[in-house]
């Protein structure tokens, strides 16, 4: 019986620690609590596939998932209703809306083949550089924070800024309706 | 007692031992390595000509995303003007063109990948640099998450082999160029 007892414990310890993996946990814990319920329109502007992925398990899990932002009076606001088009290598193509609070996302069961490297457009703007393995916009496009050098959109040495959009895309994206 | 003299004074010698391993001018020798041409991967002309896109670009724009080798604590970390860039001065991602002081830390993150084949590679004109850990890396023979990045044949491929041949700026540039231009 204690035999068993202890082989029990072990498993239930081994498989906790086959679990965790303490370079998504760091960047999970950093986000911070929730704020009200999670929604789509939660946590915009930070990595969502930490969590919408197979380790932390929140669902739906992602393919593709950001924010974007347009400038006004010196602050970044959500950017409404703005249609990205986003590439994959094998001409694969997909194409999300952003909602209330500027976020979009593919479902992972929606691009169960995506293929890297992907690239991205929205409006008349395109992506300068490739997105070579991390579907989190947020990965990159970081929010403001102590390191940035500039204190609205984010740009620093490691990132260039929240993503901006194209001026003349909000609102005017066919297909894209009105944001829920 | 002369036993425990013995044990005493074996003892100490194996002690000495370790301890002039880990002391001894060995951990403070230098070794020098070489690299294919400094020239052929920056772009820039030794002859003090107009700078060129050429390796160290491509790699730039190809392997140097902020997800893959531009991110801080990953092998082979690379600096460019959509990545990361040096954070001893102030560019921002997107901003400047790739710095000198970035493009020298560039040509040394990619030399010391595999530094000693590398000089061999440098030494007997490129024939082993088919061996080389970051062809092998980019080419998707070596297990590399970014998965194949260049195959043989295209530009991208000439690029990275041609300057680790030896091939003169003049040659590689156009390469790398074309392959920037397929991105």
């Amino acid at each position: 019986m204690r035999a068993f007892a202890f082989l029990f414990a072990s498993s239930i310890l081994f498989a906790a620690g086959c679990r965790y993996d303490p370079v998504p946990q760091e960047i999970i814990d950093a986000l911070g609590p929730e704020q009200g319920a999670p929604s789509a329109t939660h946590r915009p502007g930070q990595p969502c596939i930490v969590c919408h992925s197979n380790y932390e398990g929140a669902a739906p899990p992602f393919a593709v998932a950001g924010t974007i932002f347009n400038l006004k009076d010196g602050l970044i606001v959500p950017a409404v209703g703005v249609k990205v088009i986003i590439s994959d290598s094998v001409s694969g193509l997909r194409k999300a809306c952003t909602n209330a609070a500027g976020n979009f996302f593919v479902k992972r069961e929606d691009w169960v083949d995506i293929t890297y490297p992907l690239n991205a457009q929205s409006g008349s703007r395109g992506m300068s550089s490739l997105i070579g393995r991390d579907a989190s916009c947020a990965s990159c496009h970081k929010l403001p924070d102590e390191t940035s050098e500039d204190p609205i959109t984010g740009a620093g040495h490691g990132s260039p800024g929240v993503i901006i959009a194209d001026p003349l895309a909000e609102g005017a994206s066919e297909g894209c309706g009105a944001p829920q | 007692m002369k036993s425990r003299f013995a044990i005493a004074a074996v003892m100490a010698a194996a002690l000495a031992a370790v301890t002039s391993g880990c002391l001894g001018a060995d951990a403070t020798a230098t070794q020098t390595f070489k690299c294919p041409s400094r020239e052929a991967f920056s772009g820039e002309p030794a002859d003090g000509g107009a700078d060129v896109l050429a390796v160290s670009a491509f790699m730039e724009r190809r392997c140097g995303t902020l997800d893959c080798h531009g991110a801080t604590l990953r092998p082979m970390r690379l600096f460019g003007k959509f990545g990361l860039r040096d954070p001893g001065q102030h560019n921002v991602t997107g901003g400047a063109p790739t710095t000198a002081a970035e493009i020298d830390a560039n040509y040394t993150a990619v030399c010391n990948v595999d530094a000693e084949q590398m000089d061999k590679a440098a030494q007997d004109f490129g024939q082993s640099a088919e061996k080389l850990l970051v062809l092998q890396k980019a080419r998707g023979v070596e297990g590399h998450k970014g998965g194949t990045i260049v195959t043989q044949g295209t530009p991208g491929d000439d690029c990275l082999l041609g300057w680790l041949r030896g091939d003169q700026l003049s040659l590689v540039a156009p390469r790398c160029q074309a392959a920037l231009g397929a991105l």
